[in-house]
């Protein structure tokens, strides 16, 4: 097995593996435990990669592994930290790397999507994230302990006022136009058919093939619609207090009545709103929402939850089809740039990314330079409201493309 | 199969100087036959390699170029209607039986092949350039996925058509959009930095072997300075040697020495109009100062 026979190695062979196979292995869960996407294939090419070079060649070793295993810049960017922390210090465990991470996000945590009438809301607070594909570390313990001290509100907010009959008409109203405006966006596709400006000639010609070259049926082509999608963003710390019950309800109309819609609440984790939200019954809708509202109003960690957001959702929600919109008056207790960082990273997936503060044009409110300023270069629309009717003012602004 | 010094020295042999990881990437390409991303800033000549990589092996270089919308008509096969109806007409009259026919109209013959159907059906390995894959819609990284992972194309009419050779595919995007995890997994990575002031040195003069030593050495150290300033356009590699050649052309020796005709020739350096603002005379002239 220690010859130097072209190494054959899968993941699931980890016993007789040689110490090279092993450390491999090791290496690529280490990997994995930082946020790195590995497949099982990857790790047996990285070990053929390998048995192409010198092994003792450390520098070598270092550029293939990192082709293989980085799949994008932050991948890239981190990659030497592991790789140093991994190989070089042969006594440290994966574990002190994967704690040092520098982002600090919360770990996966691996709770089951089932109703489960005692357990499933406190898990929801606690910072829901979907399963890893395949990582096999599923840190329980670190995420429990977090999670405790993270909640930093107790407290059950009152959200009963949130059935207010007339704004939630208003608001629903508003959704309803918005959506109309903005619900299809042109592809650069086409669609072919009897509809549409253009003679469609190729195509008519292409079809005209199985009646021997006689056009019977004209095509014409149109550019072809695709649903666009809305994503809403709301900060639920304690700050926003007196705003994020009313914003609560234009998320809950917002996702009534566009095709393609999400909404998550963030104070400092994230939360998906989208199934509770999609209550129909504004009052049963009040019901689940305050026993989902423990641990609002606290402090807010605007970066984090943002790198929440784009780790564990945005590749399966945004598309270059999707709107953001980022409630939030910017208070912020992290990392400026870390908020610049995510902003970064959402800016890139999205067509257009809107914040909407509720605090801009009040007297007293001074945005704090840093985290607000580091997030302005890279929103399409800054603007500001805090009722329907400022939210109407915005129509145009919001529905323009 | 090539190693990385091989790879290194059949690159600079067509004057494209490879940093070693590079080389060691593209080594590593060959070998586990997977394709190669390439991301990094505009102009630090991510196509170039591919290029240049093409020329080096004796390759063939077939190169798709993407934008929104493309198709797998433009990008796969299509098939030749115009000549397809033509042929039928001619066969209208001909006695032969009807699947015959239908096999001679659907045959290799009339068959256009888009340069990914073209890369897998070449006999010897081309190399495959798919250029600015962020410009293609998510749409088009589905039929690109499906290609890159079985090297095979199905065609209803025609059936499978198989990989006759496996191409060098290197795909480059400047992430104005953020790839999909699938399309990024099935790649080998490479970010592409801006070069080292060795490095940049070694590239200018390959391309300009007779260049004043002394006058090289500025032009590299000016442009890398203007890298750390906080431009809106960075200076690649190409307007590095855009300006060598410029101010080889106006018989320049020393860069210090121009006083205000030295930012006239920035032109070739500062694309935008606030760039031009925020590097003025004054300014271009202190950094040329402080690097001569």
């Amino acid at each position: 097995m220690m010859g130097g026979a072209r190494l054959d190695l899968e993941p699931v062979k980890e016993y007789g593996a040689t110490p090279v196979h092993q450390r491999l292995l090791d290496f690529a869960r280490a990997l994995r435990s930082n946020q790195f996407v590995i497949g099982s294939g990857d790790v047996a090419d990285a070990a053929d990669a390998l048995s192409s070079i010198d092994l003792m060649d450390r520098e070598q070793a270092h550029w293939v592994l990192r082709s293989v295993f980085c799949s994008n810049v932050r991948d890239w960017a981190r990659f030497d930290g592991v790789f140093e922390a991994f190989w070089l210090k042969h006594d440290a465990p994966s574990t002190v790397i994967s704690s040092k991470d520098a982002s600090g996000k919360s770990k996966v945590l691996n709770v089951p999507n089932r109703p489960d009438p005692k357990g499933a809301i406190a898990n929801f607070m606690e910072g829901i994230s979907p399963a890893e594909e395949d990582g096999p570390t599923m840190e329980e313990g670190t995420a429990r302990s977090e999670g405790a001290s993270a909640i930093e509100n107790a407290d059950t907010a009152d959200l009963a006022h949130l059935a207010d009959r007339e704004e939630l008409d208003r608001v629903r109203a508003l959704a309803q136009r918005l959506s109309k405006r903005i619900r299809y966006r042109q592809t650069r596709r086409y669609k072919f058919g009897a509809k549409g400006e253009r003679l469609a000639l190729r195509r008519t010609l292409q079809k005209s093939v199985s009646s021997g070259g006689t056009p019977i049926k004209l095509y014409r082509r149109q550019r072809k619609e695709k649903p666009f999608k809305l994503v809403v963003l709301l900060d639920v710390s304690g700050s926003m207090d007196l705003h994020s019950t009313f914003f609560l309800r234009f998320m809950h109309a917002i996702l009534g009545e566009f095709e393609k819609a999400e909404a998550f609440a963030f104070h400092t984790r994230l939360v998906q709103l989208s199934t509770v939200l999609m209550e129909r019954d504004p009052e049963k809708f009040a019901d689940r929402l305050t026993l989902l509202a423990q641990g609002w109003s606290g402090g807010t960690r605007i970066g984090e939850s943002l790198a929440a957001f784009n780790q564990h959702y945005a590749p399966s929600i945004l598309t270059s089809r999707t709107m953001v919109i980022l409630v939030s008056d910017g208070f912020d207790t992290g990392e400026p740039e870390q908020l610049a960082q995510e902003m970064a990273a959402l800016k890139r997936r999205v067509k257009r990314l809107v914040w909407i503060n509720p605090l801009i044009g009040q007297e007293g409110y001074e945005p704090k330079a840093g985290g607000m300023a580091a997030a302005l270069p890279y929103v399409d629309l800054f603007a500001s409201a805090h009722d329907a009717k400022g939210l109407e003012a915005l129509e145009s602004e919001l529905a323009r493309m | 199969m090539l190693n990385r010094e091989d790879v290194q020295k059949a690159l600079a042999k067509v004057g494209y100087i490879a940093e070693p990881q590079l080389a060691m990437a593209i080594a590593m390409m060959q070998r586990l036959q997977r394709p190669l991303l390439l991301e990094g800033d505009a102009g630090v000549g991510k196509t170039q390699v591919a290029l240049s990589l093409a020329e080096a092996l004796g390759r063939k270089l077939i190169r798709l170029q993407c934008y929104e919308g493309l198709d797998f008509s433009h990008a796969l096969y299509e098939w030749n209607y115009q000549r397809q109806i033509l042929a039928i007409k001619i066969l209208e009259n001909e006695d032969m039986d009807a699947a015959a026919k239908e096999a001679h109209v659907f045959s290799e013959e009339f068959l256009l092949k888009r340069p990914l159907l073209q890369a897998i059906l070449e006999e010897e390995p081309p190399v495959l350039l798919i250029d600015e894959i962020d410009r293609a819609d998510e749409e088009f990284e589905a039929y690109l996925l499906e290609v890159l992972s079985d090297y095979q194309v199905s065609i209803p009419e025609f059936g499978t058509v198989k990989a006759r050779s496996i191409p060098l595919v290197v795909l480059t995007s400047n992430a104005t959009r953020e790839l999909s995890d699938a399309l990024r997994r099935r790649c080998l990575y490479h970010f592409v930095d801006y070069p080292s002031e060795a490095a940049e040195l070694r590239i200018l003069k390959a391309h300009y072997p007779d260049i004043d030593q002394v006058l090289a050495g500025q032009i590299v150290r000016f442009i890398q300075a203007l890298r750390h300033e906080d431009l809106f356009k960075k200076p690649g590699i190409a307007e590095t040697l855009d300006w060598a050649a410029a101010l080889i052309g106006l018989n320049v020796t020393r860069i210090e020495a121009q006083g205000k005709s030295l930012h006239q020739t920035l032109m070739c350096v500062l694309k935008t109009r606030s760039d031009r603002e925020a590097i003025g005379p004054e300014y271009a002239q202190m950094i040329a100062e402080k690097v001569a």
